[in-house]
């Protein structure tokens, strides 16, 4: 029977930090299996490269190998892992999803990013704290003289593996009967993965839980690199699961835990520490998560059907501020300035109606003229 | 993999369940709603700062469907306000079998119509007895909770790790923490609302200040006094210093406080001033404190 601390630790081994080259701060990510395969935010993956720091101070260049802006959700691969010895398997059918989501996102400016969207629709109670300036927040690039990243690497870089997190763990936890090492825990614990967190070796991944299952009530842990404290913890309880106003029908689950800048793309947990979802943003105080399923729908599928625009509503429908010139959308002559009639929900629907072609109808200029253009995409979400 | 940490949460997630059950969302303010519980069948009490229109109020059940509600009464000086609905079938919440302590593990329930049932975890950071609120309320405890409330969880239901009810939560009777609402303090207003329609509460209508009389005694000097009001109809004067109220010494407003709750509305309480060096006794119809407009 595992304690606290032990799924604790083991999470904190599965959460990277992911930094993105020349820019400040970073996120973090989730190691979700076997294959080495990353899980984060696509607002925290930005670029098609970033650089993975693992627990123990290895740092990796990585690919962004697929990204679902409309959830939030970006999968990275570690580019040279199979020379690394890292991932045995690095050539199988982890790579799949990869290649289709490269055809389908080739850009990545595109796409609807949830900061804009939250912004006007949820003004917040109590006046100064918006959603959308949270978030904001969260995405790494904005907390201006606080740079998490480049102090994390200095910490780290200056140890050389005298400071690692698993000596910590024996040091804090005296009475977790001290003379169980931390990696004899955990080879324990993961017989599946050749047990073992000793650098140069496989990576330890998380279990994922079923996030249908989830109540509220129900103990959660959150971990992350919040304000570039690296592996932070915290915990708390699952607030509510449902959708978020103006967010389309998607669910998320509202955890009462305390996030911060950086956590983004970290792991929630429940308190078998299986992961349930993907820390995302904070509204209105509470922690937003995707469901850890739909990161595996994202993972299995790939990303779903995108315009490649960034949308904000306004009162006649949703106007287009910044389009990606190789995305669906400017594929059909849409522009910026563009107002597509209707609402977010009856986009979200019609691009998740597993059609090839949608129509949309949109207002340009002040000439309040409609016209209607089909916008063929390049993804398809399968069939089941 | 089941451990200790796994049947917490699993206990939680049941209390919240079964709790949730009572549990309801209530729409009576502009932009956010709030959470109510079933405190007896068809009778919902929420926090009355939650509470800003009078009609037109809907609750969301527990089973997710709307319906009207009726504002039974409410009385601001304890933030309790009471609904009546059609829907009797409701089971009410269970109590909580004991007092709470400080370092209990409480969850706070709400409801809202979007995502249902939701929960924040804490603890009781203290309690203590009787406490009159900045509203002019006495709580029969006072309960300080460490959790966070969150807008729409004002007026929800405060349980401990069984699910029963420990009172209700708001954020507005302290600046500090957030307040459970006693059970006992919630059964008293509810009794007296359903039965007269409001909570009504004494008034001399004077404003006192204490003041140290010779021989250290104390006693309160009337600063101001409401025209017309039961002190003035009296013949209390400005000036005047009094130092017992129903044959009780009062050195402090909680005193004069406590003298009126012991009083209904319109019986004659005895008063002793001393004016101009001389004690006078002197009979107050006790009048009912004008409502908050």
């Amino acid at each position: 029977m595992p304690g606290f601390g032990e799924i604790a630790e083991r999470l904190r081994r599965c959460t990277v930090q992911v930094l993105l080259p020349g820019e400040r701060g970073g996120g973090s990510g989730i190691i979700w299996n076997s294959d080495g395969v990353i899980l984060t935010n696509a607002h925290v993956a930005r670029g098609r490269r970033v650089e993975i720091l693992l627990w123990d101070g290895r740092r990796f260049p990585a690919v962004v190998t697929s990204r679902d802006p409309r959830r939030d959700l970006a999968a990275l691969r570690i580019e040279d892992a199979g020379a690394l010895g890292l991932m045995e398997r690095a050539d199988l059918a982890s790579l799949h999803s990869g290649e289709r989501l490269a055809q389908t996102e080739p850009g990545d400016s595109g796409s609807v990013r949830p900061g804009e969207r939250l912004a006007p629709t949820e003004p917040g109670d109590s006046g100064s704290v918006r959603p959308g300036e949270r978030l904001a927040q969260t995405e790494p690039g904005d907390s201006g003289s606080v740079r998490p990243g480049e102090r994390l690497a200095q910490t780290e870089r200056g140890d050389s593996g005298s400071v690692r997190p698993g000596e910590r763990l024996a040091q804090t936890e005296p009475g977790d009967s001290g003379s169980v090492r931390p990696g004899e825990r955990l080879a324990q614990t993961e017989p599946g993965d050749s047990g073992s967190v000793r650098p140069g070796e496989r990576l330890a991944h998380i279990q994922p839980g079923d996030s249908a299952g989830v109540r509220p009530g129900e103990l959660v842990i959150a971990i992350g690199n919040p304000l570039g404290f690296a592996g932070a913890l915290s915990t708390g309880v699952v607030h509510s699961i449902g959708a978020l106003p103006g967010m389309g029908r998607q669910s998320w689950i509202r955890a009462d835990v305390r996030l911060a800048p950086g956590n983004s793309g970290g792991p929630l947990a429940n308190a078998d520490g299986q992961v349930i979802g993907i820390n995302t943003a904070i509204v209105n105080g509470l922690g937003v998560a995707v469901p850890s399923n739909d990161a595996a729908l994202f993972l299995s599928r790939g990303a779903r059907p995108s315009l490649g625009v960034v949308l904000q509503p306004v009162s006649l429908g949703l106007l287009i501020r910044e389009i990606d010139p190789a995305g669906a959308a400017a594929a059909a002559s849409l522009r910026a300035g563009d107002v597509l009639l209707g609402s977010f929900d009856d986009l979200s629907d019609a691009l998740d109606s597993a059609s090839a072609v949608i129509r949309l109808r949109f207002l340009r200029g002040d000439r309040l003229r409609v016209r209607e253009v089909y916008v063929g995409l390049e993804a398809r979400a399968e069939a089941a | 993999m089941a451990n200790e940490l796994a049947a917490l949460s699993n206990e939680l997630a049941q209390a919240v369940k079964q709790a949730g059950s009572t549990v309801v969302a209530v729409h009576a303010r502009p932009r956010f709603s709030s959470s109510g519980v079933f405190w007896r069948p068809g009778v919902i009490v929420t926090a009355e700062h939650t509470i800003r229109r009078e009609e037109e109020i809907t609750v969301t059940l527990p089973d997710g469907t709307n319906a009207p509600a009726t504002l039974a009464g409410s009385d601001p000086g304890t933030d309790v306000a009471v609904l009546k609905v059609e829907s009797s079938a409701q089971a009410p919440i269970a109590r909580a079998a004991a007092d709470p302590i400080p370092g209990n593990l409480i969850l706070a329930i709400g409801r809202s119509e979007d995502s249902g049932v939701n929960a924040t975890m804490g603890i009781v950071s203290a309690v203590s007895g009787s406490w009159r609120t900045w509203r002019g309320g006495r709580l029969d405890r006072y309960i300080r909770l460490d959790l966070t409330l969150y807008p729409n969880s004002s007026g929800g239901v405060v349980v401990n790790t069984e699910g029963g009810a420990i009172g209700i939560a708001t954020s507005t009777l302290s600046r500090i923490a957030g307040v459970a609402i006693p059970g006992f303090t919630i059964d008293r207003v509810v009794d007296e609302i359903l039965a007269r329609g409001r909570v009504s509460r004494g008034y001399l209508g004077v404003g006192l200040q204490p003041v140290e009389l010779p021989e250290h005694k104390k006693g309160l000097i009337v600063l101001s006094l409401e025209p017309e009001g039961p002190a003035a109809k009296a013949g209390v004067l400005i000036g005047d210093i009094l130092v017992t109220l129903g044959a009780t010494n009062v050195t402090d407003t909680d005193d004069i406080q406590a003298v009126l709750e012991g009083h209904a509305v319109g019986q004659k309480v005895e008063a002793v001033f001393l004016r101009g060096g001389d004690s006078r006794s002197l009979n107050i119809v006790i009048g009912e404190r004008p409502r908050r407009s």
